[in-house]
This record gives structure tokens, sequence and C-alpha cells, in this order.
């Protein structure tokens, strides 16, 4: 509405946030994760006097640094800068609600940084009670942003009652913050447990025993996950009915990627407590890769899903998935579309338009975001097959044909105008595939 | 009852507006670090320092990295909070190039890493470590430029595709390659002579500090100043900046350590905290008449102001005992 619209080609804008977050999100997820067993590990390591723990931990702690320090940091301001081109409305009001808890996160975030530094590069140089106090400080700041940016996230699927208040503590400790809390405490943990068995391996030094006996002492942050299923039943019955029963089988793609989410993350947790560390198996490169994969692709399924349960909002109750508000919406129902003054509009004279060529303008605000027209949730093959009279009535009730739709916003001739554009991408040699039942029966031109 | 405007301002204007400009100087200052890094770097490599100077300057530029992105964070949450409308619309204009800042910070950083594991490689200086030193600069410069590109896009209320054709990033590099060159010849001075064996100022630190006078001195002679004390205030910064980092630069090539140090340390800031001005003022006069941030309705969380209060004091005392921990391992090397 307020903003040119970014068009990133036939990949389509989700595409484009779903790889930057799901890095992101893993990333930063294996520094939280990390950030705890680290310090456990050097703990125990102290505790115990295990030379070959204490060895192999400044190796990890240097992968972490390598991968999160630079991809964590990185992809974080990258879905900010993803989000800001494709989404800015949603942006603009996450920032301008919470904008004290961002910048308590960055506080966090300085300090994780500077503590992780200061763990590494110091490592030999500092008492071990110092050292050991540094990374416990890393771990603490580390889950502290964490805490913080979990209530922004879940603010969007479950606002509560900052929907009537507007308060940021409402907004921030919302239904959905603590069982997010545990679900993502728990993915933390478990990622970093599968990267202990991937640096071991990468560790040419070590020899068999060695390796699993470090592997055997990561395993036990992978256990947490055997308890996903109950945590996630916290979460859906805190969740709006309408999302939870997206999950649960109201959509069929968001049950799959729901239903493959929690039954790897169980499998690993218990494979962790009877393989790895009631029967003390070794897990290779191969296999720690693997479960390396299975994280990453569990990981991108509970994203989704997380994304997927909110539609048709973006902020829930507040902001449709295309940035419009309610409010919005209701001004367009009334005195029409480009009575709101959009942006796309701006350097066009719009009366000289032909309908089509309005419609394309509408699109592109209400549509576009997405749906591309070829390409990633293309336009183009779902009215391919249909009559203008289909894309009409679709359109008019798209909201009750498909609940994870936005109502679509505008007076009968904004309406009349899009239709002119969908119907420019149906398809001719569907009017005439089935002539046993033309077109023209119970549907139309 | 209609809930209140869910677009607010969260804190008065003024204290937004502090915040932005404080936020973006510690930016700066860590861009000097940054840069200081990556200057010597280059002369480790071309200049073939002793190989004593190779895991400080390793560090630097890895943790100069690191904080000038950190640090950036919270400029960058500001101006969306202040300048959202502008920001974003600019952002979406550019696109893909401006996308490419996150690559950009990828290879600058690797190279980084890199350039390390080559010259451990290679005992000393090489082809490919050469390669990776141009490699980090070369991003570095690709991000400033892209910002700056963003920046002047976001302050021109005419037409974007009007502006994206008219636009001059590169004289902007003056001043602000100005400002970095004095910040990092501070950091050289404060932290590169202890690393040196003879204990005397690093010579590339003064260098870098007469340059750094050479071109805010160009800069000021040749940008818009704008009107108001922050402008004039700015301007005066920068300049002021640029005759105390020429003298810090001179007391350094005559070897004067502590005079050096805390003049360059005086010029950072001035020149600094001038650019921010300067920046700031600019942006106000370019906006006028579209856009004033005073006109926008404010409600003020002082509730989540006040809990990022506590954690900020709680996170420089953090911060601070981490300083000292650092200084207390050095002195366990030493001894």
């Amino acid at each position: 509405m307020h903003y040119p619209i970014f068009d990133p080609g036939p990949m389509g804008p989700s595409t484009l946030i779903a790889v930057m977050a799901i890095v992101h999100v893993l990333i930063a997820h294996f520094a939280v994760g990390a950030g705890i067993a680290t310090p456990w590990l050097e703990a125990r390591a102290m505790r115990n006097g295990d030379t070959i723990l204490a060895g192999f931990l400044r190796r990890y702690a240097r992968f972490l640094i390598l991968l999160s320090f630079v991809g964590g940091a990185v992809t974080g301001v990258g879905i900010w800068f993803v989000v800001g081109l494709i989404s800015p409305e949603t942006i603009s009001l996450l920032i301008r609600q919470f904008v004290w808890g961002w910048a308590t996160e960055w506080v966090f975030f300085i300090v994780e940084i500077t503590s992780g530094y200061v763990y590494y590069f110091y490592w030999d140089q500092m008492k071990p009670k110092a050292h050991l106090t540094v990374g416990i400080v890393y771990a603490v700041s580390a889950w502290m942003s964490l805490f913080i940016i979990n209530g922004i996230l879940t603010f969007m699927l479950t606002p509560g009652d900052w929907l009537v208040t507007r308060s940021f503590w409402d907004g921030w400790i919302n239904p959905t913050f603590w069982p997010s809390l545990v679900l993502r405490t728990i993915s933390a943990l478990a990622i970093a447990g599968i990267f202990v068995a991937v640096v071991a391996n990468l560790d040419k030094s070590l020899d068999r025993e060695k390796r699993r006996h470090i592997i055997g002492e990561g395993s036990v942050f992978l256990v947490p996950l055997a308890i996903m299923i109950p945590a996630s039943a916290w979460f859906f019955a805190v969740s709006p009915a309408h999302a939870s029963d997206l999950a649960l089988g109201g959509a069929v793609a968001m049950t799959m990627f729901f239903g493959f989410g929690i039954l790897a993350s169980t499998l690993v947790g218990l494979y962790a407590y009877f393989g790895l560390i009631k029967n003390k198996r070794l897990i290779n490169m191969e296999t720690a890769l693997l479960l390396t994969a299975i994280a990453l692709v569990a990981t991108g399924s509970m994203e989704y899903v997380r994304e997927g349960i909110r539609k048709p909002w973006v902020v829930y109750g507040y902001m449709y998935a295309n940035g419009l508000t309610r409010d919005e919406i209701t001004q367009f129902n009334q005195a029409g579309f480009f009575a709101s003054d959009p942006v796309v509009a701006r350097e066009v004279n719009v009366p000289a338009l032909t309908p089509a060529e309005k419609g394309r303008l509408i699109y592109k605000v209400q549509c576009q975001r997405c749906h591309e027209i070829d390409g990633y949730n293309a336009m183009r093959p779902l009215v391919a097959s249909w009559t203008v009279d289909m894309i009409r009535e679709n359109t008019r009730v798209l909201h009750r044909l498909k609940p994870f739709m936005p109502p679509f916003g505008g007076t009968d001739e904004d309406l009349e105008n899009l239709v002119a554009y969908l119907s420019t991408l149906r398809s001719a040699e569907w009017d005439n595939l089935h002539p046993e039942r033309p077109s023209t029966v119970g549907g139309g031109q | 009852m209609t809930p209140p405007d869910a677009m607010a301002l969260p804190a008065p204007p003024e204290l937004l507006i502090f915040l932005f400009g404080l936020t973006f100087v510690l930016h700066l200052a860590f861009l000097g670090l940054l840069v200081a890094g990556l200057w010597a770097r280059a002369g480790a490599e071309w200049g073939k320092h002793g190989a004593y100077l190779i895991e400080p300057l390793h560090r630097a530029g890895v943790m100069g990295f690191s904080t000038t992105i950190t640090a950036g964070v919270a400029p960058l949450l500001f101006v969306q909070v202040l300048y959202g409308k502008y920001f974003y619309s600019s952002s979406i204009s550019i696109g893909y190039p401006w996308l490419s800042i996150i690559a950009y910070l990828l290879i600058g950083f690797y190279s980084l890493y890199l350039w390390r594991w080559r010259w451990e490689k290679s005992g000393g200086p090489s082809g490919w470590g050469k390669f990776y030193v141009i490699l980090s600069i070369a991003a570095v410069y690709a991000i400033a430029f892209t910002y700056s590109w963003n920046h002047l896009l976001s302050l021109s209320i005419r037409p974007w595709a009007d502006v994206i054709s008219h636009f001059d990033a590169t004289h902007r590099l003056f001043g602000y390659g100005g400002g970095a060159a004095v910040a990092s010849g501070a950091w050289g001075l404060w932290a590169g002579h202890s690393w040196r064996g003879d204990r005397t100022p690093p010579r590339g630190a003064s260098i870098a500090l007469v340059l750094g006078a050479i071109l805010l001195a160009i800069w000021g002679m040749t940008s818009d100043f704008a009107a108001g004390s922050w402008g004039y205030g700015g301007w005066g910064g920068i300049q002021l900046g640029a005759l105390l980092s020429l003298v810090a630069g001179l007391l350094g090539f005559m070897k004067k350590i502590t005079l050096a140090r805390w003049a360059s340390f005086l010029a950072a800031a001035v020149a600094l905290v001038g650019l921010t001005l300067q920046r700031e003022s600019y942006r106000l006069m370019m906006l006028t008449g579209d856009y004033n941030v005073a006109d926008e309705t404010i409600r003020s969380q002082w509730g989540p102001f006040v809990m990022f209060g506590l954690v900020f004091v709680l996170g420089i005392a953090t911060l601070v005992w981490l300083l000292v921990q650092v200084r207390r391992a050095q002195t366990n090397l030493i001894q």
C-alpha cells in the first residue's frame, strides 16, 4: 500500500524469506544450544579431569565462531533486509511495537559476541574458573536473545490482548510464548548435540574411542527431543483453533510437514537415548551429516508450519499475509482500491488505464506477495482452466472458499478489474478440452 | 472501544534520534577498527611486518568485522523506527543490489579467515594472501557504497526511479572514508603500538590519520552541510576532527605516543559525531515538507524502555568485566 512492490522473480518472495529464515534459524539455534553445551561440557571436563573432552571443546568453540558469528549474524541482518523488501508493512509494525525488545536483544547480542570471542581467543590464557564464567556469560546472553526474539515471533501467531490494548507486554508475553520457548530451547540443544558429532568426526586427530567418548558426552543434548510431542501439544492447546486445525489435518501439506518435524525430532531423541547413551554407539561422519540434514529439514518443516498455520494472517487478527490490515480492506470495500492512493499507482494515469491494467496494479498489491504469475505458487496454472465467472466468484468469496486466503478488498468495479487481468492468464485450450461438457454449462465464459 | 494506533512512535522522537545518532557513532568507531585491521593486513602482505603481528592483526580484523556488524544493528533498528517509510521504499527500489550486501558481508568476513589460513600455510606473504586482503577490502567498500546508495535514495522525495539514475554515493565516501581512516588511525595508535616489539607508534596509523584529515577536509569543503545548528555543528566537528587528526598523525611520526594517542581519540570522537550530526541535519532538510517525525502519533512505552535501560547498564558492566578478564589473560601471557 504505502510502498513500492519488490518482485524477486520466479522464485517468489516466500522462497526468498524461507531460505534466509531456515538457514538463520538453524545457525541461531546452534549458537544458543552450543552456548549452553560448551560451558556445560567444560565444567564436566574440569570436574572429571577429562583432557580429551577439554581439547575437543576448543575446536568445537572454533566451529561455533566460524559458523554462527559470521553466518548467524549476517543472516540475522539478512532477514530484516529480505522482510523489509518483501513485507515492509509487517516489519515496520514489528519494529515500532517492539523497538525496546529489539534494542534489549541487541545488548544481549553484543555481550554474546564479545564473550564468545573472549572465550575462544583467550582459551589458554585465562584461569579455568574465569574461562568457565565467560562461557556461562555467553550461554546466558545467547539464550536471552532467543528469549526476546521468541516473544516477537510468537506475537505474530497469538497477539492475545495486544489486539485491544496495543501493550508491549501483552504482545510480547503472549499465549504461545512459553511453549514456543520450550520447543526452541529443545531444538537448540539438539542441534548443538548433533554438531558435537559432526565436529568430532571432522577432527582427524581423534581415534575411534575418543570420538565415541566425545559423542557420548554430547548426545545428552539430543535427549530432550523426546518431549517434543507433549511440548507441541501444549503449543497447539494455546494456539487459535483455526491454526491448530490447519496443522492437525485441515491442510494436507501443513499436516505432513508438522508430522515429519515431530516424528523426526522424537526418533532422533530416542536414538540418542538408546543408541548413544545406553549402548554407547559411535556416530560416523555419514550418520552425523545425515542427522544434520534431518535437523535442517525438521527445522525447515517446523518453520514452514509456524508460518503456514498463521494464514491468512501475518499478525493474527490484525494484518493479512499481503500486508493489508483489516481496516485497509474495509476502506477498499467502501471507497475503492485507487482512492487509497497506493504507491504502485502514483506514477500512472489511472483513469486512462484499461480494466486489465488496473487489475494488474490490484494484483501487485493484494496477490503478488504469495503468487508469482509464473514460478512460485504461480497464478497462471491456477486460473488457466477457470472460466471468467469462476474467477469472479472465487475471488469474491476467496476467504470462505479457502480459509487460509485473505478476503479481496475493493468495490465491485475493482473486482471486475482484477477479473479482467486474471482472465488474461486463462488458457484457451481448456475451453475445448472437454466438449462433452462445454464451459458454458454452469459457468459461462 | 477503538484500540490505540498500532503504528504510533514508541518514544518521543528526540530520544529515538539521540539513540540513533549515538549508536551510529559507535558503529562508525568499530568500522574504524575493521578498517585498521584491513590496513594492517595489507601492511603485513606488502610491507612484510614481523610474524608476531599476525595473530593480533587477525583478531583485530575478525573482531572489527563482527563488532561493526553488531554495532550496526542498532542504527539499522532506529532508522526503521524513525524513517521506515523512506528506508523500505529506497531498499525496494534498489532490490537485489541491496540484498547483495549479505553476500558482501559473507565474502568479506570469510576472506579474513582465509587470509589467516593462507598466511599460516605459506609462512608469510603470498599471492593468495594479497588476493584475500583485496577481496575483504573490496567487500567492505561494496557494502559502504550500497549503504550510501540506499541512504541517499531514502532522503529523496522525488520518484525513486528518477533518483536512481542521478545519485552520487562515491562523493559521500570522502566523508565516511575520512572518518574511517581517522578512527582506524586511533585504533592503530591505541592497540597497535603495544604489539610492536619496540613499543613505537605504528607508521600506518600515523599515515591513516593524515590521510583521514585530508579526506575530511575535502569532504567538508565540497559537501552540503545544511542549515541549522546541527548542520553547522556537524560541519565544524568535521573540520575540527580533520585538524586534530592531522596533529595526531604528525605527533605519531614524531613518536610522541601519549600525546598522539589522545589527540587521535579526540579527533575520531569529534569527527564521527560531526559526520553523524551533518548526516541527520541533511536528512531533515531533504525530507522537509514531506515528513516530519514530530508530527507522528506518540505512545511512549516507558516500561519496556526501562527494561532496555537496565539491560544496557548490565551489558556495559558485563563488557567491562570481560575486558578486565582479557587484560588479566594478557598479563598471564606476558608472565
